[in-house]
């Protein structure tokens, strides 16, 4: 039991190695241009579904330039841009379910022309033109993590952290039975 | 929804009877089952429940007839004989088992005693009633209308569904044989 | 009974070693959110709801239940779902008019009448399996052959195969049929012999077409009422109208376009519902909870904390997509058209494999409305033309019977269209 406990945290830690991944894009993370592309196209790891594909383009200022749905062909997904798009640092946001039916989401920044850069990071992920928070979901989360790589030191937390539970979680259950055997009924559950 | 005790208990009780049908009368008696009277004859308190006749077609030439036979009165009633629609002769049968030891049918000597107060069962196996000289084909969903006589010379009629069934093969002890099976089928 | 007594005795004991386990993962989960700040077992995390205390043990044995035959309406659609069901169609011979027709609904609707109120049913070879009724409803409904047989003019307009959708594979041995009955019960055994008394009803006109064996969990394994779940490990049917109600009563008695031979009639859809659960096994845990909209613990949307909370198809994740997706399964079922509602009462299936095929099992999916093309189609249009959860299922089979009002005492199932 307690090995099947432990194996469940060692798969849910390696989740994102199932699904396509991100890997290129034009423009590049963090890539400056000399003036805004046609396009973004984005590339995977494999053939994504041609469902539900979006990517979102917004300016520094967190106004969309580019929404909705994408245009899928194989491991691409390209999204055009509108013409005379002015200089300024672009945030990408996308979500494309992978070929395993996954959804995946992530975000990447590039800079057109020759404006200075600000900041390291891309605008406050929050903007999508000041409407709704986010609101706690663990799977959403989940989604938008699932891009994120898992080093071998996050794996080696994680199993730390999942025997430390597991043994405070085992004496709790040993206390807990040396307790029920005196109490005959289970009826509470 | 209710919980059918009924049939929890007709289960116990139910060995020896297959038939134990617990809704109304399927078909209908001529005469009223109320006679307490006496001086009534048998047919006025005889009734009749889950009948149905075994589907034949006229090749087949002949079929059976079952059901539960009632008599509401103090005494006790006796068909002697029996007509049906669509069968050139009926007669009353008994299955019993022969000197070779395999059960085989034949006319009931006397007929079938319905008790005071009781019923007497008709079932493939058992006593039943024969449909012979079959005049056209018996077809499932069809009705037979059968008409008993019993011994104080009263008649009572009663219809019957014909309904598809394999079993009921019982040898004749009478050299007609049953004419399209092997059938020992003693159950 | 004695067998009952065990079982609850028995009772604590599985879920103890499941609770050990999903505890022990949970507090692994936590031990391991703390130190990677990580929150990926949320939702599986929590600790299972309270399993419901075992009622006190009844004092008759629940295969005495009965549901009642005759009234306005035929059982097996109020009814709450029995825990195992044959859908058997027939194909009627080409010489079955519309008096055989007659004949033969005499016939099943008496064997039905009594079979349902644990009598035998006349000629029954076996009267001592019909003594227990759990509950056994069997419900008839009507083709588009049947109903040319007796009627040809009285035929409801949606009473035909379901326009074609991208998504089906449909197989004839699925779909179709002149005669269809739906025979429930919680006890299998008790479907057998129901379902053999009455097709050998049948066999004297016409033929079983298909037969659709489908399970829920057993009577009593949870809490009445609880949302049955599919093979997919989903909650499945939780926005589902409830009868008694006036909105059941719309969805699904209201036939004012329908015939008037159709009053205190409905209809039912049939679709055979293949998974490919082995592709499925390949997606994880949030995945399936978002190809759906819904999470796999409870039930409850992504948005939301409990299963019948209403989602909120205006939340969006930190990234600004929607957190139920355009192709979520729930977003594209939802309708704010109060006309396009169904009754669901749907079975899983999982047949018998040998060798390393992968697995023949899905969802006996039967719905009941009181209009077809008004309220079932435009939900299937939708899902057909984008839901991700098509990635794993598949329609195999399709049918669509009306259903003649109940008879009362005396009459027999289908009598209001010989008068049509």
């Amino acid at each position: 039991m307690w090995c099947a406990a432990l194996g469940g945290v060692v798969l849910a830690g390696s989740p994102a190695a199932a699904h396509d991944q991100l890997i290129a894009s034009t423009p590049e993370d963090g890539e400056r241009l000399d003036s805004a592309p046609e396009d973004i196209t984005l590339t995977f790891s494999g053939d994504v579904l041609d469902l539900g594909a979006a990517v979102t383009v917004l300016d520094s200022g967190s106004t969309p330039v580019a929404e909705g749905e994408a245009r899928v062909d194989g491991p691409d997904v390209v999204q055009g841009l509108p013409p005379d798009l002015p200089d300024g640092a672009y945030t990408v946001r996308w979500r494309v379910v992978s070929g395993d039916g996954h959804p995946i989401s992530g975000t990447f920044d590039f800079i057109a022309g020759d404006v200075p850069e600000e900041t390291d990071g891309p605008p406050p992920a929050t903007a999508d033109g000041g409407t709704a928070p986010p609101p706690p979901s663990p799977a959403a989360d989940a989604a938008a993590s699932s891009q994120t790589s898992f080093p071998v030191r996050t794996v080696v937390l994680a199993l730390l952290g999942a025997a430390t539970g597991l043994s405070v979680y085992c004496v709790a259950v040993f206390a807990a039975r040396r307790r029920s055997r005196r109490a005959p009924h289970h009826q509470d559950q | 929804m209710s919980t059918t005790k009924t049939a929890f208990a007709a289960m116990a009780a139910a060995a020896a009877i297959a038939l134990t049908g617990c809704g109304g009368p399927v078909a209908d008696a001529e005469a009223p089952a109320a006679a307490e009277d006496a001086t009534g004859t048998a047919a006025e308190s005889f009734s009749a429940e889950d009948a149905w006749v075994k589907a034949a077609t006229e090749d087949d030439g002949m079929t059976g007839a079952f059901g539960i036979l009632g008599n509401a009165s103090g005494t006790d009633a006796t068909v002697v004989s029996a007509t049906a629609s669509g069968a050139g002769m009926v007669e009353l049968h008994e299955v019993v088992t022969g000197d070779d030891g395999n059960s085989v049918m034949r006319e009931k000597e006397g007929g079938f005693t319905i008790p005071a107060g009781g019923t007497h069962v008709l079932e493939p196996g058992a006593d039943h009633i024969m449909l012979m000289a079959l005049e056209k084909d018996l077809e499932p969903g069809t009705e037979v209308a059968v008409a008993l006589e019993f011994s104080d010379g009263s008649t009572a009629e009663f219809t019957a569904p014909v309904k598809a069934y394999e079993g009921a093969n019982e040898n004749y002890d009478g050299g007609h044989g049953d004419g399209h099976d092997d059938g020992h089928a003693e159950h | 009974m004695d067998g009952d007594r065990q079982g609850s005795a028995e009772r604590p004991r599985t879920p103890f070693s499941r609770r050990h386990l999903l505890l022990g993962g949970a507090a692994a989960g936590l031990g391991a959110s703390a130190l990677v700040g990580a929150d990926l077992l949320a939702g599986r995390g929590e600790p299972p709801a309270p399993a419901p205390s075992p009622a006190p043990a009844p004092e008759e044995p629940d295969g005495g239940e009965t549901v009642p035959f005759h009234g306005p309406h035929q059982a097996g659609v109020e009814t709450p779902p029995q825990a195992h069901a044959n859908f058997v169609a027939f194909d009627l011979a080409a010489d079955v008019d519309r008096e055989r027709t007659r004949r033969l609904l005499t016939l099943l609707t008496d064997d039905v009448a009594k079979l349902s109120q644990g009598d035998a049913a006349l000629a029954d070879s076996e009267p001592e399996l019909a003594y227990v009724p759990a509950r056994l409803t069997v419900t008839f409904g009507f083709g588009p052959g049947l109903v040319e047989r007796v009627a040809p003019d009285a035929a409801p307009s949606w009473l035909r195969p379901l326009p074609e959708f991208a998504v089906d594979r449909l197989r004839d041995e699925w779909s179709d049929g002149d005669l269809l009955l739906q025979v429930c019960a919680d006890d299998p055994l008790t479907v057998a012999h129901a379902t053999r008394m009455l097709t050998k009803d049948v066999r004297a006109f016409g033929a079983v077409r298909w037969v659709q064996a489908g399970f829920r969990r057993a009577r009593g394994s949870e809490a009445a009422g609880t949302t049955m779940r599919n093979l997919m490990g989903q909650v499945d049917g939780t926005v589902n109208t409830a009868p008694g109600t006036d909105d059941f009563e719309r969805i699904v008695w209201d036939g004012g376009g329908n015939p008037d031979w159709l009053r205190g009639g409905t209809s039912l859809v049939i679709r055979r519902i293949a998974m490919d659960l082995d592709k499925w096994d390949r997606l994880d845990r949030s995945g399936r909870e978002e190809s759906v909209g819904r999470r796999l613990a409870d039930g409850a949307p992504l948005t939301g904390s409990r299963e019948h909370d209403e989602p909120d198809f205006d939340a969006v994740t930190p990234l600004g997509f929607p957190v139920i997706a355009e192709f979520a399964h729930i977003r594209r079922a939802r309708t704010d058209d109060p006309a396009e509602r169904i009754f669901r009462r749907a079975y899983n299936y999982d047949l018998p494999v040998t060798g390393s095929e992968g697995q023949d099992a899905g969802l006996v999916f039967a719905s009941f409305q009181a209009d077809v093309d008004r309220q079932f189609v435009p939900i299937q249009k939708r899902l057909d033309e984008l839901d991700l959860l098509n990635e794993w299922i598949s329609p195999i089979g399709s049918a669509v019977f009306a259903i003649p009002p109940g008879c009362e005492e005396g009459g027999f199932v289908g009598e209001t269209l010989f008068d049509a």
